[in-house]
């Protein structure tokens, strides 16, 4: 069957009354629960997983979709207008999204993200229709030392995150991967600083983390500043929201690096989105003529990741429905979702559901036309959220923010963990130590030592296994080429006249 | 006289309030919704199963069920959580063959999954699998066992962790056979599955969920199944009982339990509903798409069984020196 085929079929399964209106539902409730901090798409898809049982597998799984790339578009909201995720893949849109919230261009960056999570999505899409069976391949010539040098070029590219410094930025890092190894460590089955507690065995709640250090800090560090209670005026006028021309000619570069990378990273299982968006940032720091500008507002740094975590939410889908291999944990859910219907994802779902596999498809396309039609006219209805004063803000986010943590895991324990680093992100904050290196950190570290321990495992100690496989040689060069790259900028930039030598 | 009057109506009034007080505890079990917590993330396989029967269970009660995840420590968290919960029969957990295993790694088990809890009947068991790549050239566990023997240290397999059941099985096949593998352990059964798939890894005792979707699509060949008997949904894959490891059973079950100390009568309730649900053609369907095959029992047939499941892993961590250690 040709390309156009399997459009026609896609689009034939999925232009029907109760498909679209599902499809709506669960974009909608996606990108809703996406804005809310701390309700990402695992909570709510466990909440409306039930609907699925009364409708056919293929409407089902077409709303629950829905909901997970909806969530994608949601989460950088919050991040913009109140430095503060909405799910952990948007906590690095916080970096410029909030800064230029408070330069008081809150509209065009969410008009700029929404555009980026669209042409994201849509880079995917198109790796979907075209070579979904081959790229699928890729998720399986993967193996542990391929993940582990993979680690280290993500470790690498955004070891430039760091704002107040790079030695600052490093010690966050190496904080995020001792985080990281609490909890059982895969090698051995040992318990690491668990401190005798069963709820330490699986390491910390990512959750926790990424919202005590962005969320509830933000928050008690607002508080404590005792800054005007009402922070914006409260109009807003429709030409404050559509971006300048200038911000759209920033953009194209970004996106579509970031939209390759977020695509690479979400066929792969394990990695996923929020690798995706800080190894997005990292990259196009990497690369920008201006890298001082990042941090400060700077447009490429909120289109390039956004762009990478909606790409790869997308992409996600290519392994779990060809492989039957779930990339994360909202994947594995919607697998059993279609193992309750009696469908077994896997190679022959293709062939055996091809309206299934290919209306899914055309789904994302009306989903994502969906949510940019949905969200452009929305863009003033979410700053118009700045005008509400801190004091009823502030409250309804602590406890949206302690719903969403305990949701996930339905556990108390959770939530104090995000009290825990709600304090510990205020005292960062004090002392100028930046939460986004330590949070890169704690997503990369466990899996970087249990690839690497694995490897080694498999290689019977013999570290050359990392050179010997070509993939993983390959991205070690590139680790490699990054570094040297770096240097030679910084030299050239030291020998630079503006500059004496010597360092500052 | 006027004293009297109000002591026999205040005495009146009482015993009106104290039967309506006294009404719920003994009026029947369940009136309100009764919470169905399993221990693992959902998409998981208890989850599965839980969410396959939630419905039927739940119209059996006559009352809803909600369906709770509580994960961590291989459900050990959310089993400690109900085996100390109010023992009124609203919690009830969804057990699997990890309470009997994972609670004795720990240096202070959480529980004994013995005498912890009022057990209230099985649900469903699923054997293992060994798996192997169709690329590897062999087409029986023999075949299998004969390569690892011309490769000593050479083969690897997968498993979802130290002192999983997976890792215990194959290391027991490993000891009968006088064959050394190389075990290479994994976050979780889907993750062990997707290594022997890319090739990363030779083998995997695996269990059903995660298996059988490439068992059907020619992915992956089944070797052998670790249960007594052929498993229904592969009929022509031999038992290892039958091939190389005679006498030798082991399957992954699953049941349901309450807190310790729930009337006997509350558990005999949600007994015969949970059976009922289980009789139930839809859901007998769902357990066999993903890769169960539902068994049924009395509270105490069940718990007689859970107590010599829990000596016979007790027995076999202690004696790979695993037992207490963490």
């Amino acid at each position: 069957m040709g390309l156009l085929d399997n459009i026609s079929l896609g689009f034939e399964a999925a232009f029907t009354a109760q498909k679209l209106l599902y499809c709506f539902f669960g974009v909608f409730m996606g990108m809703l629960m996406g804005v809310l901090p701390g309700i990402g798409a695992m909570a709510t898809i466990s909440m409306l997983m039930p609907i699925t049982f009364y409708v056919p597998p293929d409407v089902g799984l077409i709303m629950l979709a829905g909901i997970y790339y909806g969530a994608q578009y949601g989460g950088s909201i919050a991040s913009i207008l109140l430095n503060l995720p909405g799910t952990p893949s948007s906590a690095i849109i916080c970096l410029d999204g909030y800064p230029m919230s408070r330069q008081g261009r809150a509209g065009p960056a969410i008009f700029l993200t929404t555009y980026a999570s669209f042409a994201g999505s849509f880079f995917a899409i198109f790796l979907l229709l075209t070579v979904a069976p081959l790229a699928a391949r890729l998720a399986l010539s993967f193996g542990a030392s391929e993940y582990f040098s993979m680690m280290i070029l993500g470790l690498i590219a955004a070891a430039s995150l760091a704002q107040h410094g790079v030695l600052r930025g490093l010690a966050m890092v190496i904080v995020g991967l001792i985080l990281g190894l609490v909890g059982s460590d895969v090698a051995s089955g040992t318990y690491r600083f668990t401190f005798g507690t069963l709820e330490l065995a699986d390491g910390l709640s990512i959750i926790a983390v990424a919202m005590g250090l962005f969320g509830v800090a933000e928050v008690m560090a607002n508080l404590m500043t005792g800054q005007d209670d009402r922070p914006q005026s409260g109009t807003v006028r429709i030409r404050d929201l559509v971006p300048t021309r200038a911000d759209m000619g920033q953009t194209t570069g970004p996106i579509a690096r970031g939209g390759v990378l977020g695509a690479i990273l979400g066929i792969l299982p394990g990695t996923g989105a929020s690798i995706a968006a800080f190894v997005a940032y990292g990259f196009e720091k990497r690369l920008s003529k201006t890298p001082e500008k990042f941090g400060t507002g700077h447009v490429p740094g909120i289109v390039a990741p956004e762009a990478a975590n909606n790409a790869a939410a997308q992409a996600a889908f290519i392994p779990t429905l060809t492989l039957g291999i779930p990339g994360d944990a909202v994947m594995a859910l919607m697998m059993s979702a279609l193992i309750i219907h009696g469908i077994q994802p896997g190679p022959a779902v293709i062939q055996e559901h091809p309206s299934l596999f290919w209306g899914l498809v055309a789904s994302f396309v009306i989903g994502n036309v969906m949510l940019l039609v949905m969200n452009l006219p929305m863009i003033g209805l979410w700053v118009r959220i700045l005008t509400i004063p801190y004091r009823i803000l502030y409250p309804i986010i602590l406890v949206l923010v302690c719903i969403g943590v305990y949701a996930v895991g339905n556990s108390v324990f959770d939530v104090l963990q995000l009290i825990f680093f709600g304090f510990v992100g205020y005292l960062m904050i004090q002392i100028r130590l930046e939460p986004a290196p330590l949070l890169l950190g704690f997503v990369l570290g466990p899996l970087l030592e249990e690839n690497f321990r694995r490897a080694l495992i498999l290689s019977r100690g013999e570290l050359s296994i990392f050179v010997e496989r070509p993939i993983s040689a390959g991205l070690l060069f590139a680790s490699l080429a990054v570094v040297i790259l770096s240097m030679v900028r910084l030299r050239s930039n030291s020998k630079s006249p503006d500059v004496p030598a010597g360092g500052r | 006289m006027k004293d009297l009057k109000q002591v026999i109506m205040a005495s009146a009034g009482a015993l009106v309030l104290a039967t309506i007080l006294a009404g719920p505890a003994t009026s029947a079990y369940p009136e309100r919704p009764v919470t169905l917590v399993v221990g693992s993330v959902p998409g998981s396989g208890p989850d599965v199963l839980a969410r396959s029967m939630s419905e039927e269970f739940s119209q059996a009660l006559g009352q809803p069920v909600i369906v709770e995840n509580k994960p961590g420590a291989a459900g050990n968290v959310a089993a400690a959580q109900v085996s100390r919960s109010k023992p009124d029969g609203y919690r009830v957990f969804i057990g699997t063959i990890n309470m009997a295993i994972a609670t004795w790694l720990p240096k202070t088990p959480p529980f004994d999954p013995a005498t912890d809890f009022a057990v209230v009947g099985r649900v469903a068991s699923i054997p293992n699998v060994i798996v192997v790549s169709p690329k590897l050239g062999v087409k029986s566990i023999e075949d299998f066992i004969a390569m690892a023997k011309s490769k000593p240290g050479q083969l690897n397999y997968s498993s979802p962790g130290v002192g999983s059941l997976q890792h215990m099985g194959t290391d027991a096949m490993s000891n009968i056979n006088g064959i050394k593998l190389v075990h290479v352990p994994y976050k979780g059964g889907k993750a062990s599955t997707t290594a022997v798939l890319s090739g990363e890894v030779e083998m995997f005792m695996a269990g059903m969920p995660p298996a059988i979707p490439h068992i059907k699509g020619g992915t992956l060949l089944a070797l052998a199944v670790s249960s007594a008997e052929r498993f229904p949904l592969l009929p022509t894959v031999p038992t290892l009982a039958e091939t190389v490891m005679p006498g030798y059973s082991a399957e992954a079950w699953y049941g349901l339990f309450m807190a310790k100390g729930t009337p006997a009568t509350i558990v005999e309730t949600a007994n015969k509903a949970l059976n009922k649900a289980l009789s139930n053609a839809m859901v007998i369907e769902r357990f066999k798409a993903a890769g169960a095959a539902v068994q049924t029992s009395t509270p105490g047939a069940f718990a007689k069984f859970v107590a010599t499941e829990s000596s016979r892993w007790k027995k076999n961590l202690e004696e790979l020196g695993l037992a207490g250690t963490r």
